[in-house]
């Protein structure tokens, strides 16, 4: 009996471990054996060497800082696999030694698909909601701009000033919350227009004497008789309007962030 | 002195009769007889003939003694003269007043004189409103102007509440009215990456007829015609023939617009709703306008007819207010004075509240 519960346990560990080896092995990131897996894994070779240092010690410090994991990884190919599932298994083999979150910015190359993905720790300081929102408009532009080392300097710049308002506020940081003086201009007017609508409208409640334009109240209803009455069809015009994608993935499980196309 | 002017007298005790609004008779109120309109009408007939007889003889005296003064001619032409019946005092009065009352005794009072050379009206719609219904309407009228000053209700020193029977005319018309229009349909449908909208234009005409009556235009140079307009519409269920006994107790003016420069303001008003019945036949679109239209009167007919108005005046510094009332519904309509200060508080107010909800709804569209 004892022997076939070992039996059964070495069986079961082996196919874990058989998983877990096809899973990584199928990605063509570099595995390291000894130590932490370094921070910028630039596979698909966006950056000079010089670039790739100076986003190091960036992203380094960063992580120095907070206690967190913030990796850039780029892959020329995802060999036809889904980027979301693709970097959160980057992220849970390899940069889950955050000890306040772990985060990966994954790029593929072939797809131009980008993610970020997660931990639930570094959820609760980057939220899905606002915060992922925020950091993807931080490195977006440039990205699409085929700036990519100063998109990954502004992945790392923002997570590092999210983070540290966290450990401020002892909240995330939220976009929703930040003064905007564009939505103020807008209340501005949207609020001076209801005011000029309730200024009329107590005006007009002043004055009841106008003019009549129409003589309805003396139409006799039934003299009303219809002689001619036609439709005739004319053209056609079609107007045409892209939809809006949305990117972030929905709440719940145990990733966050969010992605799409560059 | 022969009289210029005539009132109702009672035959029982010769105090000045009134026709009392939403009564059938003419009443006394010190014996309190009460008399068959057309009985009163037959006795003042000759009376008005008489009084007629004597204005045009005080008329002429009075023009002759007038004569070579430039000033006096340019009144002579607007003003008339007549004798109280009751009291003896002078009573001046404009060419279109057919009844009025003494400024001396109150007494009411019809200018026979003015009403030569013109048209016998050939209905009249009664007062059924009272003094103190229009006082009262008025008051009610003050309601809920949130932008009213306070001290004009307060004052609420009515200057002069006149009753006035205004001249109008009714027209009846038959039309033709024919009209395009461009209507559209609207289809919106989505695709996996598209929104597609397609709008179909569409050609539609319309042609029919119609019959309006009795669209009332005053014929009235005096009566401010947006206030007239403004004080419709009258129940012609109650309107009944002329009689001269009806303005007895009331003001009354005589037209100074003729029916036939009234008309284009009754056409411009059918071709309105002639167009509006075509248009509310297009159906079946999301949108429909009018591009071209024709309207064509086949007949029409005219009435005329004396209608009902209480005409109240307040002033307040140093600004007169008109407010008239329909003598028949009691319908009050008026331009009211504004309270700068409250005109300014009332939106700061509404801009200051609204303005933390707006910022947060525009942040969170905009963020």
């Amino acid at each position: 009996m004892k022997k076939r519960i070992v039996a059964l346990l070495s069986v079961l560990i082996l196919a874990v471990m058989m998983t877990t080896a096809f899973a990584a092995g199928s990605l063509t990131v570099p595995q390291h054996e000894n130590g932490p897996v370094p921070s910028v894994v630039d596979e698909a070779g966006l950056l000079t060497d010089a670039q790739r240092q100076e986003l190091m010690s960036q992203i380094d410090q960063v992580e120095r800082d907070h206690g967190v994991r913030i990796a850039v990884v780029t892959l020329k190919s995802l060999h036809g696999k889904q980027p979301g599932a693709t970097a959160d298994s980057i992220l849970d083999r390899d940069y889950a030694d955050g000890t306040h979150g772990s985060m990966v910015l994954l790029l593929a190359m072939d797809s131009r698909d980008w993610y970020v993905s997660t931990d639930n720790t570094m959820r609760k300081r980057i939220t899905d909601e606002g915060g992922f929102k925020h950091l993807s408009e931080a490195f977006l532009p440039p990205l699409k701009e085929k700036k990519y080392a100063k998109a990954f300097q502004m992945y790392a710049a923002t997570a590092d000033e999210m983070l540290g308002y966290y450990e401020e506020q002892g909240e995330p940081y939220d976009p929703a919350s930040d003064f905007n003086l564009l939505a103020l201009i807008i209340a501005m007017v949207l609020a001076g227009l209801v005011a000029i609508g309730v200024w009329q409208i107590l005006v007009r409640q002043l004055n009841n004497v106008m003019h009549a334009v129409a003589a309805d109240t003396y139409l006799q209803q039934d003299s009303v008789a219809l002689t001619e009455q036609s439709d005739t069809y004319l053209y056609t015009s079609v107007t045409r309007t892209r939809k809006a994608k949305s990117s972030s993935r929905s709440s719940g499980g145990s990733h966050g962030g969010g992605g799409g196309k560059f | 002195m022969a009289e210029t002017s005539v009132n109702y007298k009672c035959p029982n005790c010769s105090a000045p009769l009134s026709f009392q609004p939403g009564h059938e008779k003419v009443s006394c109120e010190y014996c309190g007889n009460e008399f068959e309109v057309k009985t009163i009408e037959e006795m003042f007939q000759k009376e008005q003939e008489r009084a007629a007889r004597a204005a045009e003889a005080q008329e002429s005296k009075w023009a002759t003694e007038q004569a070579g003064s430039e000033w006096a001619a340019a009144e002579a032409a607007a003003l008339r003269v007549c004798t109280c019946p009751s009291c003896g005092a002078e009573i001046v009065c404009d060419g279109n007043t057919m009844a009025t009352e003494c400024v001396y005794c109150g007494n009411p009072t019809m200018i026979p004189k003015n009403f030569d050379g013109m048209l016998k009206p050939d209905y009249v719609i009664p007062f059924k409103k009272t003094k103190q219904d229009a006082v009262e309407a008025l008051k009610e009228f003050y309601k809920g102007k949130w932008l009213l000053p306070a001290e004009f209700k307060a004052q609420n020193r009515l200057e002069a509440i006149q009753p006035m029977y205004v001249p109008f005319w009714l027209f009846d018309s038959s039309v033709s009215a024919h009209a395009g229009f461009r209507a559209t349909r609207v289809r919106v449908y989505e695709t996996s990456d598209e929104r597609i909208t397609e709008t179909s234009y569409y050609d539609c005409e319309r042609s029919g007829s119609m019959d309006f009556a009795r669209i009332p235009v005053d014929g009235s140079e005096k009566m401010d015609d947006a206030y007239m307009e403004s004080i419709e519409p009258f129940d012609y269920a109650e309107m009944v023939p002329f009689s001269t006994a009806f303005l007895t107790g009331f003001l009354a003016d005589k037209y100074d617009v003729d029916a036939e420069a009234s008309v284009p303001r009754a056409d411009k008003r059918i071709e309105y709703s002639a167009v509006g019945v075509l248009q509310e036949s297009v159906i079946g679109y999301d949108s429909v306008s009018c591009q071209s239209s024709a309207v064509i009167k086949n007949s029409g007919q005219v009435a005329y007819a004396m209608v009902p108005v209480w005409i109240l005046t307040t002033r307040y510094k140093g600004e007169p207010y008109t407010f008239m009332m329909n003598g028949q519904t009691g319908k009050v309509v008026g331009s009211l004075p504004s309270d700068k200060r409250k005109e300014v508080l009332y939106p700061a107010a509404v801009f200051l509240l609204l303005l933390p909800l707006m910022y947060y709804l525009a942040k969170f569209f905009v963020a």
